[in-house]
This record gives C-alpha cells, structure tokens and sequence, in this order.
C-alpha cells in the first residue's frame, strides 16, 4: 500500500494582529478507508500558445470518464506564470473554481462524475460490392470484398478521432470516446454525419440499431482550464486517483 | 502590506517507483497584482451532525458576483479538523 501524504501550510506575520500559523497534514487514502491511493497521472507541464485571442479555449486537463467516480481523487494544478496579470480560470464541467493567478495552485477533491458516451450499432446490411464505402467521423472504408463481415470488420478496424469500435459479424458498435451529446444518433435508422457510397443497385446499406437509447450526456465534472492570454502560459497538474 | 504564504508539499516513497516529492509556495496576492491579501474571515470549526448540504461560506456567497468579476480569493477546507477562508 502506498503512503502519499500531502500537507497545506499557510503562514502570515502581517495578515491578523497575531501570527497565522496553520499546518495540516493528510495521508492520501481510498474511499472511505485506510488503504493508501495507489494511482496517480504525474506530474504534467504544458504551455497553452494560440495565434488569436479568438481561439482561446478551454483545455480539458482530466476527464470524469476516465476515472471512477465519487472516490477520493485529488487534483493539484499551478500557473507557473511570473507575470501577475495573467490567470487560468479553473471549471469543473460548467462550474468555474475560479481564477489561478501567477504562481498560484489548487489541490482539491475530485468526484469524477462522468456523463454517458454515445453509442450506436451500425451494420452492413444487404449486398456489399467492391468500391462501395462508408465515411464516418471523417474516415472513409471501401469496400475490397463483397463479404458483408468483411466490410464490417474492415470500418472497425479504422481508427476514429472521436469514436470507439468493436465489431461482431457484421455488426460495429461505436462507442464516444468522451462522455457527451454528441447528437449524432436521430434516431433507429439513421445517423448524422456518414455517408454511404454504393453502386446504385440499392441493396447496400448502413443501417443502425440502438436507437435513441444509445444518446449520450456530457459530463458535468470535466476538468477544464481557460488561459487568460494566448501568448503563452503554462500549467503544471496532477491527479492521484484511485 | 500583508504577506501570506501558503504552500503544499505532496510526497510519497511509494506511490511511483521513484520517490515523489512536490513542493509550491505562493504568496497570496490581490487579482492581478504583487498586493497581498489584506482580509481574511479568520479559521472556524463545525461540528456537522447531519448530512444536509451547508453552506460554510455565506461570505464568499454574497460577495460572489463581486469574486466573479475580478477579485481573487483562496478556500481551505480539511475535513474534521479546521476550516479557514480567505479572501480579498
């Protein structure tokens, strides 16, 4: 078992008539017990530098999705910036923390509560002729065999920015890589955004299965920061986790 | 001008393979600026008996729209043991 211990220690001869002097000193454990957290995402750095004020946005530092919720997470975040102007406001999903001023950190818990990912049962139905393709998420499959199994496992076998797959016969299940409404899913039969090339016979098509059902949520403790600046500010973060 | 100073140090032998010891040190500033924090509500203790969602900050509450704008504060919470804010 791990011993991660943190300690907060705020000092000031000046600030109250008489010396502020605290001190506490936690042992980092799981939820709702003794055993020490074993998990942590070290310690990062990474200056945010964009061309136009326009196109500062929000940087998702850590993603509920990808921890288990409600458990005894920390996160630890800095601005390392010298120049006391400059601030990163802190979100946790739509909720701002507030601002990080030049040299100032945070450490706080962390519930992780992630949303749902967007998923969808696509399945090549019908005749497949060579040629004929699927374009999905900005990636195109063309068909190489009239096998409709090989076609399927072909799309799952690409490699989506957004999107998960597996595939089963002649069937891929997409799945978001991020909780969110994507809004991609209208409906039992159809999807927005792919598009299906076939020969013109008609007998090819695409159909999905799932339904609305398969709609996701957007996570609403997302961990995000937002620069003040774009001329280049960098933060340091790190999350212990179970 | 006041001068306070808050720092965190996070260590473990063995969390990692290799020993993990952070350390940062800050003094509390005003929004924007090398001023230090002039205010503070001083540390309090509660004893909670119930579990009902309470606001231990109704300072920080009604200043809020004012925080929101550009006023800089810091929040320290432990659990069972003290509870302190800051702010401006």
């Amino acid at each position: 078992m791990a011993t991660t211990t943190a300690t907060i220690t705020l000092s000031s001869l000046d600030l109250l008539s008489d010396e502020l002097a605290l001190t506490t000193t936690s042992t980092l454990t799981n939820a709702g017990g003794a055993t020490g957290v074993t998990q942590a995402s070290g310690l990062s750095r990474k200056t945010l530098t964009y061309d136009s004020d326009a196109e500062i946005i929000h940087t998702a530092l850590h993603r509920a999705g990808d921890y288990a919720a409600d458990k005894a997470n920390k996160v630890y975040i800095k601005n390392t910036s010298t120049t006391p102007a400059e601030f990163f406001i802190i979100k946790v999903g739509d909720e701002s923390l507030g601002r990080l001023y030049a040299g100032d950190w945070a450490f706080f818990p962390w519930s992780a509560t992630s949303g749902t990912k967007e998923t969808f049962v696509v399945t090549a139905t019908g005749t497949v002729a060579v040629g004929e393709s699927w374009e999905f998420d900005g990636i195109t499959t063309v068909s190489a065999s009239t096998a409709l199994n090989t076609f399927a496992a072909a799309v799952s076998a690409q490699v989506y920015p957004n999107w998960t797959t597996i595939v089963s016969s002649a069937a891929v299940t997409f799945v978001a890589r991020y909780a969110a409404s994507d809004g991609v899913i209208t409906g039992d039969t159809a999807i927005t955004g792919d598009v299906l090339v076939e020969s013109g016979d008609g007998n090819f098509t695409m159909p999905i299965t799932g339904g609305t059902a398969g709609a996701g949520a957007s996570s609403q403790s997302d961990i995000s920061i937002l620069p003040s600046v774009r001329t280049g500010m960098t933060y340091e973060t790190m999350l212990i986790h179970e | 001008m006041a001068t306070t100073t808050a720092a965190i140090t996070l260590t473990s032998a063995d969390l990692l393979t290799d020993a993990l010891s952070l350390s940062a040190t800050n003094t509390l500033y005003k929004a924007g600026s090398t001023v230090g924090l002039d205010q503070t509500t001083g540390m309090a203790r509660v004893h909670l008996t119930a579990t009902t969602v309470v606001d231990i900050f109704p300072q920080l509450i009604e200043a809020s729209i004012a925080l929101k704008i550009n006023l800089h504060g810091f929040i320290f919470v432990t659990n069972q043991r003290m509870k302190l804010n800051l702010l401006q």
